[in-house]
């Protein structure tokens, strides 16, 4: 079970503790933590229910990418549905309650969906409420109403505040990470107006929680210089908690600032800038094996985030399951903190590079050439079947634990190069969709509008993702590039595409094989899909709902695509990708209308003899924003009377109208 | 959301500055040409994936009228000029063939069999 450490977690404060609820229970966190560090801290390793299937769900990431962690946030007017508790700050008195069950998360009838899965393919609602017409209204439409949408909508109007931006700047960095970072320092030192935006409330991005060496010292050393050096600058503006959310034609870009204590809420950033820079990281793939979306199978990088930053074990005993080396990291993490690591299941023969010998030196087991065959447990994990990855699954030995962390390698997030219309091209030793420089998303006058940098230009390593970082920034300001930033990681060994474990499944493990937690797209589903004729990713994509929950597949779409690819027996990048769309995550309705709600959301106009008109009577007839008086009201009269009296008026002696409009007749 | 130069005032305006107007440079047919003319002139627009040329209005600026050369793939904006020109210097043509080699300008509508085309 889940909980938290004695020691360990940066971002809390132990001396500050707070409460909140979730669903009606009273728990306890410290100032620091996110919703689900703190539910985690506390043993609630289940915080919701899938979509279709109802099956339990429990926290797969720590971040934006989150599909599972979805609360009913607040209250009454405050009432917000579908917030991530990855990336929701724990505050005092917070109420959460899980979405997507009935009556309660411990027992749910809806979960009776999960017992008849194999009756609820791909496809399912097309096939099946076609016809007779009439059952539409009457029976079906009803049925799936009660059954869609996830989270409840807010009672009555939203009582918060919210403002806009407009900001003009010549270099836009979008991640506050060591690369972003290295790009202000670049780009700052030109002179030019910088603008670094961070959506998280720290800076340094991952760095800090995977403690590479940069110029000599300890990446959170460096990370705190070089926030200083930049504060000092003054053309360089930095903003936390501010997520670069789209970016459009000509340099214009919105960002969303999420602010606390009194006055507006959130904050609207309508900024147009010369360049921009998106370093805004990658995010970890899960892997596709059976049982994996059951609560306490988590990614690799989130696990040793919830130990580094927040000080929350996610299990007692975590197997790791991966095919790269960066997991390694968790696992040495874990046996660090003292936990333990049965297990490092790695899909590669061979494993060889620092961080796995460092694993093999302490003594950590490590099963080369294997897969997980299934997991054990249902609300949460109980123990993995373990096989050989090119096999059908036969299980070979089971292995008791409470957690397990995947990684089945890194996409990069090329949203921001993509929402514009920038290429990609696919680079196939490493498994991944890079920005394709020869077509980028283009300013005005034709240059390059993005430039990538760092782990969302696909560098993973550090030493690189600062090269990239400087030369990006130097490159956006028009400037020379930096001196060399010296850092020193771990040196890895190469990565193995594995999509599926094991390779050969059969078809009674694909069922089990999640692909897209959040609205239960399996590995039978695709393949499904694609027997059926569909082969464009985008029809396949709407004919499973594959990567259309509200993550947009942050964790779910190359997966997708590799299995597609495998079905149909074409490469990745023939299948395509799918078209990025800002917003990169939600926006509230409020922070897109900002102030012009209510009464200033369409201002009346009022014309010079607007009170003559309003002194003598008048009732109002709008034309367009002005208002033209109808008829002048007499005490005693109705509208009617008025109107009768007017038109008798006009009859018996003489009238006046002015037909053009009142703006004019002024 | 566009930047286009104004060429009368110099601004760089954004798009909520200006009202668009359609294909530049159509030849303007009256009463006295044919059906087949006035259809073109009306409703037959090139329409290009590439360079094209357009008016525009600086409404909320100067109020005058304009003309752009906007690739509509990409918005790579080849140049400005006012809207009294019959057509395009041969500078801005040469700046497009030069970025989009084989472009050529064609004024004017496309033929009706054009609209046939797969
Ligand atoms: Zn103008």
């Amino acid at each position: 079970m889940s909980t938290r450490l004695s020691r360990g977690g940066r971002l809390i404060d132990r001396s500050r503790p707070l409460r909140f609820t979730f669903d009606g229970h009273h728990y306890r966190g410290f100032a620091g933590d996110t919703l689900a560090s703190a539910l985690l801290a506390n043993g609630q390793t289940v915080v919701g229910r899938s979509f279709k299937y109802h099956r339990p769900r429990g926290l797969v990431a720590s971040g934006q990418e989150e599909p599972n962690g979805l609360v009913n946030l607040g209250a009454g007017h405050r009432m917000e549905p579908n917030q991530r508790a990855t990336v929701t700050p724990l505050t005092e008195g917070l109420t959460a309650l899980s979405q997507n069950r009935w009556p309660n998360l411990d027992l749910d009838v809806g979960a009776v969906n999960s017992a008849f899965g194999r009756f609820l393919p791909a496809g399912f609602y097309y096939k099946t409420f076609m016809w007779p017409r009439a059952a539409w209204k009457h029976v079906y439409e009803p049925f799936i109403r009660r059954s869609a949408g996830l989270g409840r909508v807010p009672e009555g109007r939203d009582p918060d505040l919210y403002e806009h931006f407009n900001v003009h700047v010549d270099v836009l960095i979008a991640g506050g990470g060591i690369a972003g970072l290295a790009a202000a320092l670049a780009a700052g030192r030109s002179g030019q107006r910088v603008l670094l935006l961070e959506q998280n409330g720290w800076w340094g991005g991952r760095a800090a929680v995977d403690g590479p060496e940069i110029d000599g010292t300890p990446a959170a050393y460096w990370i705190e210089q070089a926030v200083k050096a930049l504060e000092a600058l003054p053309n360089v503006r930095l903003r936390l908690n501010t997520q670069v959310s789209g970016v459009y034609d000509h340099g214009y870009v919105l960002a969303c600032e999420q602010l606390d204590g009194v006055g507006p809420r959130q904050r609207l950033w309508r900024i147009r800038a010369g360049k921009i820079v998106s370093a805004i990281g990658a995010i970890e793939r899960p892997l596709a094996f059976a049982g994996n979306d059951v609560p306490g199978v988590m990614l690799a990088s989130a696990v040793r985030d919830y130990l580094a930053n927040w000080g929350v074990s996610v299990g007692d005993r975590v197997v790791v399951v991966t095919n790269n080396d960066d997991a390694y990291r968790t696992a040495l993490a874990v046996h660090r903190a003292g936990l333990l690591v049965p297990v490092i299941v790695d899909a590669r023969p061979r494993p060889d590079g620092e961080l796995v010998r460092m694993a093999r030196d302490l003594g950590i087991r490590i099963e080369a050439g294997r897969g997980i065959a299934k997991v054990k447990g249902r609300r949460g994990v109980t123990g993995v079947t373990l096989c050989a990855l090119v096999g059908e699954g036969a299980g070979i030995e089971d292995i008791a634990c409470d957690a397990v962390a995947m990684s089945g390698g890194w996409t990069p997030s090329v949203h921001l190069w993509s929402h514009a219309g920038g290429a990609l091209a696919w680079d196939d030793d490493r498994a991944m969709f890079l920005p394709n420089p020869e077509r980028p998303p283009r300013q005005h006058d034709g240059s390059a509008m993005v430039i990538p940098a760092g782990g969302s230009a696909g560098e993973l390593r550090t030493a690189g993702v600062l090269a990239s970082g400087l030369s990006a920034g130097a490159q956006a300001a028009g400037g020379e590039a930096e001196p060399h930033i010296a850092a020193r990681d771990a040196e890895e060994g190469p990565f193995l595409p594995v999509w599926v474990m094991p390779q050969g499944a059969k078809t009674s493990l694909k069922r089990k094989m999640w692909l897209d937690f959040q609205n239960d797209v399996k590995v039978s589903d695709v393949e499904l899909a694609a027997r059926e004729g569909f082969q464009s990713v985008e029809h396949v994509k709407r004919y499973t709902t594959l990567g259309m929950a509200t993550d947009q597949g942050k964790t779910s779409n190359l997966n997708g695509l590799a299995v597609l690819g495998q079905t149909l027996h074409v490469p990745i990048p023939a299948v395509g990708t799918t078209t990025f769309r800002p917003p990169y995550t939600p926006l509230t309705m409020g922070t897109i209308a900002g102030v012009a709600k209510g009464p200033l959301f369409q201002p009346i106009r009022k014309t010079a003899i607007h009170q003559w008109h309003e002194r003598h009577g008048a009732t109002w007839e709008p034309v367009g924003l002005w208002r033209r008086p109808f008829a002048y009201i007499r005490p005693g009269e109705h509208v009617e009377n008025a109107v009768n009296r007017e038109v008798l008026a006009v009859r018996n002696s003489v009238g006046c109208w002015m037909p053009r409009r009142s703006a004019r007749s002024s | 959301m566009l930047i286009l130069t104004c060429p009368h005032c110099g601004v760089q305006a954004d798009e909520t500055e200006l009202s668009p107007g359609g294909e530049a440079h159509l030849k303007r047919f009256g009463p006295e040409s044919s059906d087949d003319e006035f259809l073109g002139y009306l409703f037959h627009r090139q329409n290009p994936k590439g360079p094209h040329f357009e008016r525009w209005r600086h409404s909320f600026g100067c109020g005058k009228w304009f003309l752009a050369a906007r690739d509509t793939a990409n918005n790579q904006v080849f140049g400005t000029y006012p809207a009294t020109l019959a057509e395009p210097s041969d500078r801005l043509r040469e700046r497009i063939s030069a970025a989009r080699p084989g472009w050529g300008f064609e004024p004017g509508a496309p033929s009706p069999d054009a609209e046939v085309a797969p």
